[in-house]
């Protein structure tokens, strides 16, 4: 039942490798007389190879949407007016010059204090976001409430796993949504605690609040919500420590995961 | 598609943070994660990579020039240099395996390179009109017969055949017009 089709439209099925033997030797019989179609073989026969690159649809995580909004949105809020008026040089790899795309981000230096590696910019950040998020949490204050701000963990020196938090700010206090990755499951006897923290905290004089304890599940994965009235000028970072399990609330071992760049 | 991009990216660059940039996330997204999934094998980082690069794309905004470029090759130049940023991070361990299988020598820009071909094939096919790119997905991508296609789709085996010609036809002219070698 199939109607009539012009040959020349073969070709699609031809360079793609769908027609049957004896559709192939008719094809063939009318492009060695065809110079349209033969033309077309030729345009067209570098496709499929490129065709089976073609990266496959993803689905994207539904928090990333809001938490990449109000990334931009923060970012326009500490900018102030947008930056357009800035910028009218004319551009040229992809339309922009590589002087005029931002720089990435460098990485920590490797020696400094882990609690001070990027406390400033964490700091400017929290002060900065204004947009609200849903996470789970009873103390969640929505819609035009609660101010949230990404921040990031990773790994302290020599060591592994690292983590996303979303801080929001509820009616008493702050809540911290909290994911962990590649964090091997502590050893027997200890476990790991997440604290809040004042960039001069040091281990003689400590100037931190706990956040709870958990370990991880043997993927290396956590996840968990934790809550602080503790003031957020006083104790803006996060980080992680591993601690033995010896009923001493202070911390007394090494720190894990240590802040990253803020979202 | 394209016009509509630059559309919605020069109000961004405006100042306009509502609908348009939501609707560029929503174009872009998709494939950005792709990319970041398939490149730093970690969802954490992927997720890094899409956020970082709308802060980026809105702080460069003002300087995308329609004429020297898509938005399509303006996110994924981006992108790209993020990546490579991200990959270098000594905490990116997915990557340095990843890396280790293929060879010390190997530029992590060669491997971004390669994925931006498949993104903006993807890119590319998906600019196409719905019926051009159904036809050609189920042909190519899920591997079925001209004639299951027709039965699938609903339309006559003519109608796949033509499809499948012009959508090809437009493929390529989308490629070439991204400097992709066709």
């Amino acid at each position: 039942m199939s109607e009539p089709v012009s040959p020349h439209v073969e070709v699609a099925a031809y360079v793609l490798g769908k027609l049957e033997a004896d559709e192939v030797a008719a094809f063939e019989a009318h492009l060695a007389g065809c110079a349209d179609c033969q033309r077309q073989v030729a345009e067209l026969r570098g496709l499929p190879e490129l065709l089976a690159t073609a990266t496959p649809t993803i689905p994207v995580p539904d928090p990333l949407r809001d938490r990449t909004l109000v990334a931009v949105r923060q970012a326009a809020a500490r900018a102030g007016p947008a930056p357009a008026a800035e910028a009218s040089v004319p551009a040229a790899e992809a339309g922009v010059s590589a002087a005029e795309v931002p720089a990435p981000v460098a990485a920590a230096p490797a020696r400094r204090p882990w609690w001070r590696r990027r406390w400033l910019v964490v700091a400017v950040a929290a002060a900065a976001l204004v947009a609200a998020l849903a996470i789970p949490g009873a103390l969640l204050l929505r819609g035009g409430g609660g101010e949230v701000t990404r921040l990031t963990l990773v790994a302290a020196e020599g060591g592994r796993g690292r983590g996303q938090v979303i801080v929001t700010r509820t009616a008493g206090g702050r809540s911290f949504d909290v994911r962990i990755q590649g964090l091997p499951p502590p050893a027997p006897g200890s476990l790991y605690e997440l604290w809040a923290v004042n960039p001069q905290d040091t281990l003689e004089r400590p100037q931190r609040v706990s956040l709870g304890t958990f370990t991880t599940a043997a993927d290396g994965s956590a996840r968990l919500t934790a809550f602080t009235a503790a003031p957020a000028d006083r104790f803006p970072v996060v980080g992680v420590t591993l601690e033995p399990v010896d009923g001493n609330p202070a911390r007394t071992g090494p720190r894990v995961l240590a802040p990253g760049p803020s979202g | 598609m394209g016009a509509e991009d630059a559309n919605l990216l020069a109000r961004v660059a405006g100042g306009d943070l509502g609908h348009p940039l939501e609707e560029l996330y929503d174009r872009y997204a998709g494939r950005l994660y792709g990319l970041g999934l398939r490149l730093l094998g970690d969802p954490g980082l992927a997720e890094e990579l899409v956020q970082e690069t709308f802060v980026r794309l809105w702080q460069s905004a003002g300087r995308h020039d329609p004429q020297r470029g898509s938005v399509a090759s303006f996110v994924f130049t981006i992108a790209r240099r993020l990546a490579i940023d991200l990959q270098r991070r000594p905490s990116s361990r997915p990557f340095a395996e990843l890396e280790a299988d293929q060879g010390p020598a190997r530029d992590p820009g060669d491997a971004i390179d390669q994925l931006l071909v498949g993104l903006n094939v993807r890119d590319a096919l998906d600019s196409l009109p719905d019926g051009q790119r159904e036809v050609l997905e189920l042909l190519y991508l899920q591997d079925l017969t001209q004639r299951q296609v027709a039965d699938r789709v609903g339309v006559p085996l003519g109608t796949v055949k033509t499809r499948a010609f012009y959508g090809l036809r437009a493929l390529r002219q989308t490629l070439r017009a991204r400097d992709i070698d066709v």
